[in-house]
């Protein structure tokens, strides 16, 4: 089994009811009829990719957007069916489908987990009203239990959650609500991130009206949320992620274990056989291709580059110290001897950014929030 | 042409005004009218060439042009037009150029008035025995008050001025009556060409062909091509190889120079340190007895280290210095290494507008990105083991306990203002350790105050003070008095601990404490936070002033890294690395470029 390649799958949907005023995801409105079309031309290429990638063990697999569930379950089991129709889909694979609350109905769920997805991902963002309101968002706090009960009916035991702090005026008392309202919930597994206001979306142009957290602020949040969720049993794994044991998503952690994936669908990325690329974000592009033959895939192909050790050695660096497993010795050698490493970081051991691990290191909570600055220093560090 | 006759044909003078009256513009339109450069051909300015001149609109080095002009009595007259740098800080420069004329031109502003450098250039050129003519300027526009302004000359300088021309060089208004007056008022040179050669240089300049051109004024005697020359001040000999002038259109040869004549000599000489301003150049086989008298060489006032914000670039600020000095023999610099900023070099300035000339200078015509540090003094001190030393560093400014006596140079400071603004001024006076001489009403709209003050206070941001008091109505001339003892100590800045060589400066005691606090908080706004907690501490000796502390950074991260959308990370990853690889390291504290020169910047508001 030792000599067999695995990889992940990761399958865009560009599409939501209504697009949220802070997201910068590609994501666009979809009557229909697009949504169906989109779905065809999606499989051609799971299933052109397919033939390619036979030998590839796929292990996980993750529906995100938009909102996956926005096409329907009908369109949505089409895609399920067909990945594992056309991959080696290994047996007790992680498949993730991202929603949002009030989106699909009981009887949808249930025909997505007959078809195989076995894990919801379901963005809440705030169990205050009056925040899902400033952040765009069309549902309540209803529709999200709704959802939930709805899922576990359908047989979902994996649920993860999203939530964001951070925001304009947000207070610590409204961040413990949504904190407590998750937790009696008990997903398994909960995301949390602090809003950022990104250019060409609506928060942008309204952001100096915003009263936005410093800092400061924005920190003692961030330890907040971590504190409160590992006192309510989940592990904080990833500087924005949390899970009870054995609930890791085993997807996302190929990211930042720098493993491979194969992307599909606008804006999609991949990385596979030592090579970076992604997709344009343009779904007429991506129609050309896969729907009218009139483009070639090549000709959607952006920001493609082959990573070489050293470059590797860099992403691993960044990606691993994003986990509580942290930075193993063996790529720590790549950028200077490891005496030398650990004899520099020693005030970033005493600050209590960095926790020293048998064979290797890894951030701490406080190191977390402040990774960029710990990933640029160790970079620098030469003999 | 028989010396008498061709000595009475000749207008030696030259323009003089407070910064901004139009000096430039009046050269340009004397320049159109007497037909020696067409208007086509025209450039603005004719006469100041450097770019940095054009744009701030003051002349750094002093140029002669000579120009022909057919006056109404008939007769064809040669003026050479010797411009002059307008600013205190080149005042022995225009002193120099002075005196190698008969007369000068005294611009105006119709709407400013007698400013401080008005007067300061009008009582130069009157101790230099110039014949002195008004000339009131920019009479075009609307709040031009052309009597009020002829009373101001008459009352405050002293000169007659009620049929002085009154004119407006930007639209070319009454230009004619200035040239005729040259002609009627300006006396013509005298000189015996028989006698031993005796010239004045007022200016010399590099050109990378020519070697040194030397400008001269001929007092006595003649020098043509062939000639040896000695310069009297240090003895140093050469042979001529051309004798010419300048006009507008450039180097003229001519065979000879006469006594009363200004022109200029090449001589193959490589450093234009070695042709001093004020400097007597003579004949080699027959020497004048004597030199021409008020000769002093440049002496720097203010000191400042210059360091490239980039490392690498040290080579290349080096490279640049060198060919600078070529040009500005008031420049002296020589390497000095700090452990904050590296390898730089301390550098000596007439005063603050040249040492911003030659930063700016070195940044635009050599593209270089510099880190200036706070400007200095020289200092003198005493060392209780009876030494005497100089201090133009702070770092070699001695241990408190081994300083018997301090002296800081002092200036004699002339303020005029609009009356309003006399309490503002005493008070900023009195709060840069000033003391009252006298005032004196020159009219009822101007006063004129006598201060003494310390000439660091000057240099720290007296000029930016004075201006936002008085709405930049007041202005400043000054000239060194001399040493007083005073009570001085070394402010040292420690960033975790560590002496920041480069942030040391030397202040009165009296004024350690505020100063210090304000440099650390301003260190404190600059200093971006870093993993570490940065104490910033302000010292005098072993005893700490101020303190603040930078505290360390809580957030610096991605938090989303999704969708397996790794680029960005990256990218967010090589700028990071991109900005740190400008940075200084101090330590274990990094700090950018940028941030030293805004705590350097000393443009604070009390």
């Amino acid at each position: 089994m030792n000599n067999v390649k695995k990889a992940g799958l990761y399958i865009h949907v560009p599409f939501c009811l209504k697009k949220c005023n802070y997201c910068d995801f590609y994501s666009l409105s979809a009557d229909e009829s697009l949504r169906g079309r989109y779905t065809s031309a999606l499989i051609s290429q799971l299933r052109e990719k397919a033939t390619l990638y036979k030998e590839r063990i796929i292990d996980t697999v993750y529906i995100g957007g938009g909102t996956p569930t926005f096409l329907g379950s009908g369109n949505l089991c089409r895609i399920v069916n067909e990945v594992y129709d056309s991959f080696n889909v290994i047996s007790g694979a992680e498949f993730t489908v991202e929603t949002n609350p009030g989106i699909s109905s009981e009887n949808e769920l249930t025909a997505l987990f007959r078809a195989g997805v076995n894990r919801l991902s379901i963005g809440l963002q705030s169990a205050n009203a009056d925040e899902l309101e400033l952040l765009g968002r069309i549902h309540t706090l209803e529709d999200y239990e709704n959802t939930l009960k709805n899922a576990r009916t359908a047989g979902f035991v994996n649920i993860s959650t999203d939530i964001m702090f951070s925001l304009p005026s947000q207070g610590k008392d409204k961040l413990e609500k949504t904190l407590d309202f998750v937790i009696s919930h008990a997903p398994k597994h909960i995301s949390a991130y602090s809003l950022k206001i990104e250019p060409g979306t609506p928060f942008y142009k309204a952001k100096d009206t915003f009263i936005l957290p410093d800092d400061d602020t924005d920190a003692d949040m961030y330890l907040l949320i971590c504190d409160r969720l590992k006192a309510a049993g989940y592990n904080h794994y990833e500087i924005s992620n949390f899970a009870r044991a054995g609930y890791e998503s085993r997807h996302n952690l190929r990211y930042w274990e720098s493993k491979e994936y194969i992307g599909f669908g606008p804006s999609a990325h991949s990385y596979i056989d030592s090579v970076r690329y992604a997709y344009s974000k343009s779904i007429t592009d991506f129609l050309a291709v896969y729907e009218s033959g009139s483009l070639n895939e090549a000709d959607i192909v952006c920001e493609r580059k082959a990573i070489d050790r050293s470059e590797s050695a860099m992403e691993k660096l960044m990606l691993s110290l994003r986990l509580s497993s942290g930075v193993k010795d063996s790529v720590l050698e790549e950028f200077a001897s490891i005496d030398v490493i650990y004899k520099k970081i020693k005030p970033l051991v005493e600050g209590g950014l960095i926790n020293i691990l048998s064979d290797g290191f890894a951030l701490t909570d406080n190191g977390m929030y402040v990774s960029n600055a710990v990933i640029g220093f160790i970079s620098e560090i030469s003999d | 042409m028989p010396g008498n006759d061709r000595l009475k044909k000749i207008r030696n003078f030259s323009i003089i005004a407070h910064i901004d009256h139009g000096k430039s513009t009046l050269a340009d339109r004397i320049l159109e009218a007497t037909q020696t450069v067409s208007k086509r051909e025209m450039e603005e300015q004719l006469l100041d060439n450097m770019d940095l001149e054009r744009e701030r609109g003051i002349t750094i080095k002093a140029r002669a042009v000579r120009l022909v002009y057919n006056a109404t009595d008939g007769n064809e007259y040669i003026f050479n037009l010797i411009d002059t740098p307008g600013h205190v800080d080149f005042n022995y420069e225009v002193s120099r150029s002075l005196n190698a004329c008969e007369g000068a031109i005294l611009i105006v502003d119709s709407t400013q008035g007698v400013e401080a450098q008005t007067l300061a250039n009008a009582y130069l050129a009157v101790d230099n025995d110039l014949e002195i003519l008004p000339v009131i300027n920019k009479i075009d526009l609307p709040s031009a008050d052309v009597e009020r302004v002829r009373n101001e000359i008459e009352d405050i300088i002293g000169i007659p001025a009620e049929d002085c021309p009154a004119v407006s060089a930007k639209v070319g208004l009454n230009i004619d009556q200035v040239l005729e007056r040259i002609v009627t008022d300006i006396p013509s040179p005298d000189g015996d060409e028989s006698a031993p050669l005796k010239a004045l240089i007022f200016d010399s300049y590099y050109d990378s062909y020519l070697g040194v051109v030397v400008n001269i004024r001929v007092i006595d005697g003649s020098v043509k091509s062939g000639d040896r020359i000695r310069l009297m001040s240090n003895g140093a000999e050469f042979d001529i190889v051309d004798v010419g002038y300048l006009d507008p259109f450039g180097l003229k040869k001519t065979d000879a120079l006469y006594a009363g004549e200004v022109g200029y000599i090449t001589a193959s000489i490589k450093n234009v340190a070695d042709t001093r301003v004020g400097d007597t150049v003579t004949s080699a086989e027959n020497p004048a007895s004597e030199a021409l008298p008020g000769f002093k060489p440049a002496l720097p006032m203010v000191y400042a280290g210059i360091y490239p914000a980039d490392g690498a670039k040290y080579g290349d600020l080096r490279d640049s210095l060198e060919k600078l000095e070529l040009n500005d023999a008031a420049l002296i610099f020589e390497p000095e290494t700090s452990s904050a900023l590296g390898f730089g070099f301390r550098c000596g300035f007439l005063g603050l507008l040249h040492m911003e000339i030659i930063e700016e200078r070195l940044e635009r015509e050599f593209n270089l990105d510099l880190i200036t540090t706070a400007p200095s003094v020289i200092y003198k001190i005493r060392k209780t083991n009876g030494e005497e030393i100089s201090i133009d560093n702070p770092t070699n400014f001695p241990p408190p306990d081994e300083i018997d006596i301090a002296y800081e140079p002092m200036v004699n400071a002339k303020i005029l203002t609009p009356p309003d603004y006399i309490g503002s001024i005493m008070e900023l006076c009195q709060d840069r350790r000033g003391i009252y001489v006298d005032m004196k009403y020159l009219d009822t709209g101007r006063a004129e105050l006598h201060y003494k003050l310390p000439l660091n206070e000057i240099v720290y941001d007296f000029f930016d003070a004075l201006k936002s008091k008085t709405k930049g109505y007041a202005s400043l001339d000054y000239e060194i008095s001399g040493y007083e003892p005073s009570k001085l100590v070394k402010l040292d800045i420690l960033l975790n601990g560590e002496v920041v060589d480069a942030l040391s400066f030397i202040v009165h005691a009296d004024k350690a404490y505020a100063r210090a606090r304000k440099l650390v908080e301003k260190l404190k706004e600059n200093i971006p936070r870093q993993l570490f907690e940065i104490p910033v501490q302000a010292a005098i000796g072993s005893k700490v002033i101020a303190r603040e502390t930078v505290k360390a950074m809580r957030k610096d991260v991605l938090a989303k890294c999704y969708g397996g959308d790794i680029t960005r990370k990256k990218k967010l990853l090589e700028k990071q690395k991109e900005g740190k690889r400008k940075m200084r390291q101090l330590g274990s504290v990094q700090v950018s470029p940028e941030a030293f020169m805004a705590v350097l910047k000393l443009d604070d508001e009390d």
